[in-house]
């Protein structure tokens, strides 16, 4: 509190001392008031007009050969848009073409005056980036006629050359790709060469065919075997049966037949005794018949003792053949199994063999796939895009695919920017107060003569007894009173002066 | 009232005043002082004398205040200052004369001013006319009185010893015996008198030095924008802090 109390009482009293200086230089004050005040007009007056016009231009960021080689190549990235038109339209033979279309320099041919006129066009000159995509041309000049052809021109060219450039672009991309495209096809071509002799100097079939040769064979295997086992069996079985079964068989079937049916007579006839007499019609029919039937039994076996002298072959037992033969048949069968089942191992064996020949040729082909699949994509995407190029050269061609488009056209400068005489005329003033004022503070801060109370305080070991204000007497006052009248009639003189330039200024005299 | 014979504006006659040679009592004597008539209130703007009732009043009080604190300093008894500057103009004769003119204002007590500025001497402004005498011319006739060389002014209460006409030796006479005897003798005789020495800058003259040790208190007047600090604290050293009583910046 006490501290900004104080410095505020320093401001005061450095306030009441300068006010005190500059009654006492007031001469000197007045006469700096009139120099600078002038001086500043006269500047005013002098001071060249600045005309100043701008178009700006909508930069399409993409470039061509970005989203043509996406994902394939790296393309470098256009990094500050605003450098790079700054770079075209600063170029010299952008501004010479303007400065030929525009007829700056009378003799074309002279190097020395054309490199002039182009240094001062550079000059005026100015590219900024406005956000990402806009860029705006701006030109300052003395002559807003010139400031205005200069923009313009500047503008066409530039839009010109960037679309030229962008064509240019474009087709070297399609040759670009289309060489590229070539190169892959030769490469493609290579690998189905290679793919196309392997396959033909190797017959072993694939992995998967001989192993499902394998496994049928080992079925095959599997099942002879157990056709094997099963017919040893039933051989054996036969073999059993037919020792059990005799070579010869007795022929007593019929005489057998009749003795059975002898046997029910007779118990029928017993039967047919109990009730009736043994003169009852069927009881004689009845052993009648048992009579026929033993006579029968007898010539039977006569018979048979006759035919069993005579062929001895009617007596072989047909079952016992039956087994024999088919014995037979099963044994030859069990060989000829045998027999295939050898073989068939001896195929699973060259099986064997055939798929370690596959195992060791299979990376190469796999590598030679691989070489052909990737080819053939790449080549295909390849096709693709030099289509997408050809397309994009076209509309570059046509003119449809520029990248910069002018967004706001120049506009002809009716009024001057810059610092103009109003300013100047409104600043003069100000300035020649400020001046003798500042240095006059400068003085009072510097010179090292005391003129504050707290200066002559550091300055003494005493106490100060009192300040004494300034008392001037009246002969001083009258003086000073016509110094002031003087010196008001001088500034009122300078102040009409001044007026009087400013309105000259306006009425175009000066 | 031989007072007031003048005060209606006619030329006055510089004197020499009647002091009675017995002494009287306090305010009696001092309203019966032979004086002149009265300085009119624009003679004393034009001398730029201090006077009541006058438009600037911060000058007044500033002086006014000045006396308290020299009063205060000086004890009860009366006392002799020096005022004394760091430069030429430096305004140590305004101050001086002003002190006199309030010490004066008080009705109980008498100022005298003594100019002992032999270079440049500025109090014979307070009278009209040319002094015969001064304070060289005593110093350098032992005939001359006491007497003979004060002279009063337009401003009641206020005397005044101008410097003479012998100022071209005037260093040697104030280290004279008959320089202290005259201070001593003018000190002591009135203890309602106060005198004031006008001289020549300290830091120019050996004068100051000389005075300041027949003087009870030395006011150092620093002049506005004139002088720097390091010339201030050299006068400070020199006079010594004892006797010091103040400075007085004067605007």
């Amino acid at each position: 509190m006490n501290g900004t109390s104080s410095q505020i009482g320093y401001i005061f009293e450095f306030i009441r001392v300068l006010l005190r200086e500059m009654i006492r230089y007031k001469t000197w004050v007045i006469l700096a008031f009139a120099v600078v005040s002038l001086a500043v007009l006269g500047m005013g007056l002098v001071f060249p007009k600045k005309y100043s016009s701008s178009s700006s231009v909508f930069a399409d960021q993409q470039n061509i050969i970005k989203p043509l080689l996406e994902g394939q190549a790296a393309t470098t990235s256009v990094n500050d848009q605003g450098r790079l038109v700054r770079e075209v339209v600063m170029s010299p033979r952008l501004l010479q073409q303007v400065v030929i279309d525009l007829g700056l320099t009378p003799d074309v041919n002279n190097e020395y005056a054309m490199e002039a006129e182009v240094i001062k066009l550079r000059g005026g000159l100015n590219v900024e980036n406005m956000g990402s995509n806009f860029i705006k041309l701006s030109y300052v000049g003395n002559d807003p006629n010139l400031v205005y052809n200069v923009i313009s021109k500047v503008t066409d060219l530039f839009i010109k050359n960037a679309s030229e450039t962008k064509r240019k672009e474009s087709s070297e991309a399609f040759v670009f790709i289309d060489k590229q495209v070539k190169t892959y096809k030769g490469q493609l071509q290579e690998a189905e060469e290679r793919l196309k002799a392997f396959t033909s100097s190797n017959y072993d079939g694939s992995d998967q065919t001989v192993d499902a040769r394998i496994s049928g064979l080992r079925q095959e295997i599997e099942t002879t075997k157990l056709n094997i086992e099963e017919t040893t069996t039933r051989i054996a079985s036969l073999e059993k049966e037919l020792s059990s079964e005799s070579q010869f068989v007795e022929r007593r079937f019929r005489s057998d037949v009749y003795r059975e049916r002898l046997m029910d007579a007779q118990s029928q006839l017993a039967t047919l005794k109990l009730t009736y007499t043994d003169s009852h019609p069927d009881v004689v029919a009845l052993q009648h018949q048992i009579e026929d039937m033993q006579r029968a039994i007898r010539d039977t076996d006569n018979r048979q003792n006759q035919s069993q002298r005579g062929n001895t072959d009617s007596n072989v037992n047909p079952l016992y053949e039956r087994l024999r033969s088919d014995i037979a048949s099963q044994k030859v069968e069990v060989d000829s199994m045998r027999r295939r089942l050898e073989r068939t191992e001896s195929l699973l064996k060259d099986e064997y063999a055939r798929k370690q020949r596959i195992a060791a040729r299979e990376a190469e082909l796999a590598e030679l796939n691989r070489d052909y699949n990737v080819n053939r994509s790449i080549y295909e995407d390849m096709l693709g895009r030099k289509e997408r190029a050809r397309l994009s050269m076209t509309l570059d061609v046509e003119g449809q695919g520029v990248t910069y488009r002018i967004q706001e056209p120049p506009v002809y400068p009716l009024t001057p920017t810059g610092l103009r005489f109003m300013h100047f005329f409104l600043v003069g003033p100000v300035l020649g107060f400020l001046v003798p004022i500042a240095v006059l503070g400068l003085y009072v801060q510097f010179d090292p003569r005391i003129r504050f109370r707290g200066q002559l305080e550091a300055a003494s070991k005493v106490p100060i007894l009192g300040v004494v204000p300034h008392m001037a007497s009246p002969l001083a006052q009258r003086m000073m009173r016509s110094d002031v009248i003087l010196l008001g009639g001088f500034f009122v003189i300078i102040l009409c002066v001044y007026g009087a330039i400013a309105v000259a200024r306006y009425k175009g005299i000066l | 009232m031989e007072k007031d014979n003048f005060a209606d504006g006619k030329p006055r006659r510089s004197q020499v005043v009647d002091l009675p040679k017995q002494a009287q009592g306090g305010s009696a004597r001092i309203a019966n002082m032979a004086e002149l008539g009265r300085m009119s209130v624009e003679e004393m703007a034009e001398r730029r004398i201090v006077y009541p009732g006058m438009p600037n009043k911060a000058v007044l009080n500033t002086f006014r205040e000045l006396r308290t604190q020299l009063l205060k300093l000086g004890g009860s008894n009366n006392f002799v200052i020096m005022v004394t500057s760091l430069t030429d103009n430096a305004g140590s004769s305004f101050i001086a004369t002003n002190l006199g003119a309030v010490f004066a204002l008080d009705k109980t007590k008498t100022a005298l001013l003594i100019d002992c500025n032999l270079y440049d001497p500025s109090l014979e402004q307070l009278l009209d006319v040319e002094p015969d005498y001064g304070l060289t011319d005593y110093l350098a006739e032992e005939k001359l009185d006491v007497n003979d060389i004060i002279y009063a002014t337009g401003i009641p209460r206020l005397r005044v010893v101008p410097v003479g006409t012998h100022t071209e030796v005037g260093a040697e006479y104030f280290s004279s015996a008959r320089m202290a005897g005259f201070i001593d003798n003018l000190k002591t005789r009135y203890p309602d008198r106060y005198l004031i020495l006008d001289t020549p800058p300290i830091g120019m003259w050996a004068e100051a030095r000389i005075l300041a040790d027949l003087s009870d208190l030395v006011v150092l007047v620093v002049p506005y924008g004139r002088v720097n600090e390091a010339q201030v604290a050299a006068a400070v050293d020199t006079l010594g802090e004892d006797k010091l009583a103040g400075v007085i910046f004067n605007n």
